[in-house]
């Protein structure tokens, strides 16, 4: 496992190589000069030219990207435009706000998702089975943004039971330590900050959570139908095993390849939809910096924040590879020969 | 694939959910063109006395903010919708075929290059990416549909190239090799007849991707600019009013979700009436 773990991390850096390219070229895709944009029209030339010796643009395409990976190497993302603080520092403030949301709207998604394809498929072609496959095809295809304000519209205006946007009541006495806040409120002991932090996850984390739901459902209930007609299942029912015992212990086991697969596929859906979702409810992380950073053309902060996405995206994805071992011991990987 | 196309509908024609979308699909297709005859009134006129008026036999779903008739406006947002799918697919597909039959047929060191080009997009998150494209080559719905089009390539190449890996091991290909067919010949008589099916469902699909993500980018700012009738740029309008005027956040999101569900549904119905008919 150490053997595959070490190969699989080397295998990382050509790709991690190409995500650096891409987020350095970014910069190159801009319609102009960066650095005339970045300071706007009425930016003396003097002004203009010190930014362009600052991010480097007088120098040779291959001099730029070398420094700039030389850069990396060492942490260092550059400053933002607009505050002047180091890129990585910024990044280091929202990025739990987005974990916390998405582990929170992924584990949503797994508990309804395995549960809903569970239930259709013990119960093939009746009324919850119908209801089921209806709700996954509709909530692949919903746009987010919409569900995410038809909730704030339901739940906060019209009901007043949850709060509109943010990540805490303004009046809140939460001590931070890690910035996640459901783990620091409960390191504090402060129950109150708990409940608060809760109700303030709850509509985003479940508008982020519908297509992940939804795909993890059908692929649930498809390779559980698939798994139910196996040999070993009639031999387990012939044993006189209870339903629920035969379907949670031996077919679920068997469905749990492909439900990971389509789990760790959804990591990219809720990392792009948290974009959208944290701009609808205000939710001060990552995504919504990048919009602001686009909108702001502070650069060096959209090229930190695509960076780090890309980072968190393919770690996580190297996650769901090592946990199809756990889950299938017959899988054994050993490095391809060269 | 012609003489198959009968049997195949049939089979189409059986599942339910496909026959819905096929529906939806029609609703779109019909709507697009007709918009102009069907529209009660011109996607940007304004009607100033009749600013955020409630639905009424005159505005059948009520008004915008400066008076603009909403089902006008959604109508012609079809045309927009059809658009960035056709567009966007089709942006995807023309770059991602050739990739991946070059990666396919030339093997070696170009196909690893290739390959792993396409592993580095897939290392994004499809929407982020889109929007770090669009957001730094400028909003606008044309920069919308050249980032959808960008993130979708992986997928094409990825197909095609397994196809071609899988043909160009076939006893019949390497007899045409013998005979003198080239690899484009090899490419257009033998790749793509036994790639249509997968990539005709991939398509499809993408279609409706296509369309949520343009309006997921519209809907930020980043795509269709006013006075466009987008449906993700009117919800975004449609937010600042949305304890007066909640129809402005119904209708708009509705027509999004019946648009990528019809491609959904009818994808998904292709793709079951494909594995059957093998």
């Amino acid at each position: 496992m150490a053997r595959y773990v070490a190969h699989r991390l080397l295998l990382l850096v050509p790709v991690l190589l190409g995500v650096a390219f891409v987020t350095f070229l970014t910069l190159h895709l801009t319609p102009g000069d960066p650095a005339q944009i970045m300071l706007g029209e009425r930016a003396t030339p003097e002004a203009v030219a010190a930014l362009r010796e600052r991010l480097g643009l007088d120098r040779p395409f291959a001099t730029q990207f070398l420094r700039y990976l030389g850069r990396l190497a060492t942490g260092d993302l550059g400053r933002s435009i607009q505050t002047n603080n180091e890129v990585l520092g910024e990044l280091g403030l929202k990025f739990p706000a987005t974990i916390e949301l998405a582990l929170f709207a992924m584990g949503v998604a797994i508990v309804l998702g395995v549960a809903a394809g569970a239930l259709s498929a013990s119960r093939p072609a009746t009324l919850w089975d119908y209801l089921g496959t209806i709700g996954s095809t509709v909530g692949i295809a919903m746009p987010v943004f919409w569900l995410g304000l038809l909730l704030m519209l339901l739940f906060s205006a019209l009901l007043g039971w949850l709060p509109f946007s943010g990540r805490l009541s303004p009046a809140s006495d939460l001590q931070r330590v890690t910035h996640f806040y459901l783990l620091d409120s409960l390191l504090t002991g402060n129950l109150r900050a708990f409940g608060d932090s809760l109700r303030h996850l709850l509509l985003p984390g479940l508008t982020l959570a519908t297509v992940p739901t939804a795909f993890i459902a059908r692929m649930t209930r498809a390779a559980l139908l698939e798994a139910l007609g196996g040999e070993y299942i009639r031999t387990a029912r012939a044993k006189g095993l209870s339903e629920p015992v035969v379907l949670l212990r031996h077919a679920l086991r068997n469905a749990l390849v492909p439900v990971l697969t389509i789990t760790g596929l959804q990591f990219g859906t809720l990392l792009g939809g948290a974009v959208l979702t944290e701009s609808i409810f205000a939710w001060p992380g990552l995504g919504r910096l990048t919009v602001d950073a686009i909108f702001a053309r502070d650069y060096p902060l959209v090229q930190g924040c695509l960076l780090l996405f890309a980072l968190t995206f393919v770690l996580l994805n190297l996650l769901t590879d090592l946990l199809y071992v756990r889950a299938d011991p017959r899988i054994r990987y050993r490095p391809e020969p060269a | 694939m012609s003489r198959s196309t009968p049997r195949l509908w049939r089979r189409f024609r059986r599942n339910r959910g496909g026959v819905v979308g096929l529906l939806l699909l029609m609703a779109l297709l019909a709507a697009a063109p007709l918009a102009p005859v069907l529209a009660p009134h011109g996607p940007a006129d304004q009607d100033l006395l009749e600013r955020l008026a409630r639905p009424s036999p005159r505005h059948p779903l009520g008004t915008d903010d400066l008076g603009r008739d909403l089902l006008s406006r959604i109508l012609y947002g079809a045309r927009v919708s059809l658009l960035v799918g056709v567009v966007g697919v089709g942006i995807a597909l023309s770059i991602g075929v050739p990739v991946g039959a070059l990666a396919g047929f030339a093997g070696g060191r170009l196909d690893q290059l290739l390959m792993r080009a396409m592993d580095v997009l897939l290392s994004f998150p499809a929407f982020l990416l889109a929007v770090a494209i669009v957001g730094i080559a400028g909003p606008s719905l044309q920069n919308a549909l050249l980032a959808i089009g960008v993130i979708g390539i992986p997928t094409y190449a990825r197909l095609v190239r397994a196809t071609v890996l899988v043909v160009k091991a076939e006893p019949y290909v390497e007899a045409a090799h013998a005979l003198g067919a080239g690899t484009g010949r090899v490419l257009v008589r033998h790749v793509l007849p036994n790639c249509a099916g997968p990539l005709l469902v991939q398509a499809t699909l993408g279609m409706g991707t296509a369309i949520l993500e343009v309006a997921g980018l519209s809907f930020l700012g980043l795509g269709a600019q006013p006075p466009t009738p987008e449906w993700g740029a009117m919800l975004s309008s449609g937010r600042a009013w949305v304890l007066t005027a909640p129809w402005l956040l119904l209708w708009p999101g509705l027509a999004i979700l019946l648009a990528v569900l019809g491609f959904t549904l009818v994808g998904d119905g292709l793709r079951d009436a494909l594995a059957s008919a093998q």
